[in-house]
């Protein structure tokens, strides 16, 4: 369970979100909608710990206040981030970077760390599940990629990682409709096992793809409606002016 | 272990004068003092450095002289960690007599620490029209937008720079490996 409440965020002088209260329940699938500006990337980056955001109030992850801690804590406790633009590195590879955080999530649970044997096979298990290509992860992380293949690079990391809490920020931008159908798939699987996703997304070509438990409309850095998968409908028939 | 573990480090060495009479290709690693290489007419030579320092100040001098005709490629990769300061001068030095020479100095550095410092000096002597001289330098350090990325990954700050410096590493060591 996500529970986020009474959190304000702020960008030096200027208040970016107030007030926001969020409940997700373990296992569903959220997501957020609101027109450009509204915060959405802001509030998941600010529940990531990324983005160096002034924040106050309190953001619950299974029981444990997550707000003292730093980005790197809060991955370790089971927070994943999907980036809307994700950070090229060349010369590293998607299973170094994937290999160096399994290893550091093994030590911080106290477990013996992976062998690098483990870690591709695993790499191996989810390229061939997801339907990607099977030596995607020997490409460097994100370097040299399509738009749509940083987001299927991000799909696989998260896949991978297996982490609590999923925070996907446009996910469908950039994707041909192929690789849009690979990334719900993706969604729709991670979900069924017990992850639990908070998913940013202006379009329905995704959320009608995915399996959404809840909508939450954010305008204006807060959330002004909450409801079921009408709301995608409303917003499409009629915009943000509705809330 | 690095990769630089597993080369043969040249005879490159604290305050030396080496004469280069046939095609070389060296490596060296951790270079400090001063060295003077002369390089024979119509010679190729080719300097790989590699630098890995921490808690400790470097200076190191390297002075090329070219004969007519010789071509040296020199290219230094730095890695600096916490308290390192490397003050490093390159001098090529072409002759009035050295016709055709061309020689070429890259100094690539990786700072891993706010407390590190490099002062890289590069100098062109040059005294004959019909000759190639090139020299480049660039330092940089991890970014803080790719350090977040893979923060967010769980990957602590110490174990960023290892990768960095792997990285880093690996560029040269492929320059090598073409060579």
């Amino acid at each position: 369970m996500l529970r986020i409440s009474d959190f304000c965020v702020s960008r030096g002088s200027m208040a970016v979100l107030s007030d926001i209260g969020l409940d997700v329940p373990t296992g569903e699938l959220h997501v957020i909608m609101g027109p450009n500006g509204a915060g959405k990337s802001t509030l998941l980056s600010a529940v990531a710990g990324v983005g160096g955001l002034e924040t106050r109030g309190d953001i619950v992850l299974h029981g444990k206040s997550i707000v003292g801690l730093d980005v790197t804590n809060r991955s370790l406790s089971g927070i994943f981030l999907s980036f809307q633009h994700p950070i090229s590195i060349s010369g590293l590879s998607i299973i170094s970077l994937l290999k160096a955080s399994l290893e550091a999530q093994s030590r911080h649970k106290g477990q013996p760390e992976p062998t690098a044997a483990e870690v591709l096979e695993k790499a191996k298990y989810w390229v061939d599940r997801l339907g990607l290509p099977a030596d995607f992860y020997m490409r460097d992380v994100n370097a040299g990629l399509s738009g749509g293949q940083k987001k299927l690079s991000e799909l696989l990391q998260m896949a991978i990682l297996s982490p609590k809490l999923i925070l996907i920020d446009e996910i469908d931008s950039g994707l041909d409709v192929d690789a849009l159908k690979t990334v719900a798939n993706g969604i729709n699987m991670l979900k069924s096992e017990g992850a639990t996703i908070v998913l940013v997304s202006h379009y329905r070509r995704i959320l009608d793809k995915v399996a959404v438990d809840r909508v939450h409309v954010l305008k204006s850095g807060t959330v002004v409606s909450s409801g079921g998968r009408e709301i995608i409908s409303a917003i499409d028939n009629a915009g943000y002016d509705l809330f | 272990m690095t990769c630089f573990d597993e080369l043969e480090v040249s005879g490159l060495s604290h305050d030396r004068y080496i004469e280069i009479a046939k095609n070389t290709v060296c490596i060296a690693k951790n270079l400090a003092g001063i060295q003077k290489i002369v390089v024979f007419p119509t010679i190729s030579f080719c300097l790989f450095l590699f630098d890995d320092f921490v808690d400790q100040k470097v200076e190191s001098q390297l002075i090329v002289v070219h004969g007519a005709g010789s071509h040296s490629e020199i290219v230094r990769y730095s890695i600096l960690r916490e308290n390192a300061v490397l003050e490093a001068q390159m001098q090529l030095d072409i002759s009035l007599h050295a016709e055709g020479a061309q020689a070429s100095y890259l100094h690539k550095v990786l700072l891993l620490a706010d407390s590190a410092r490099v002062i890289t000096k590069p100098e062109l002597v040059i005294f004959h029209d019909a000759v190639m001289g090139k020299h480049g330098a660039t330092i940089s350090s991890v970014p803080q937008s790719e350090a977040e990325y893979l923060m967010a990954r769980g990957i602590s700050s110490d174990t960023i720079k290892t990768m960095y410096a792997g990285i880093f590493e690996a560029q040269l060591c492929d320059l090598v490996l073409t060579k």
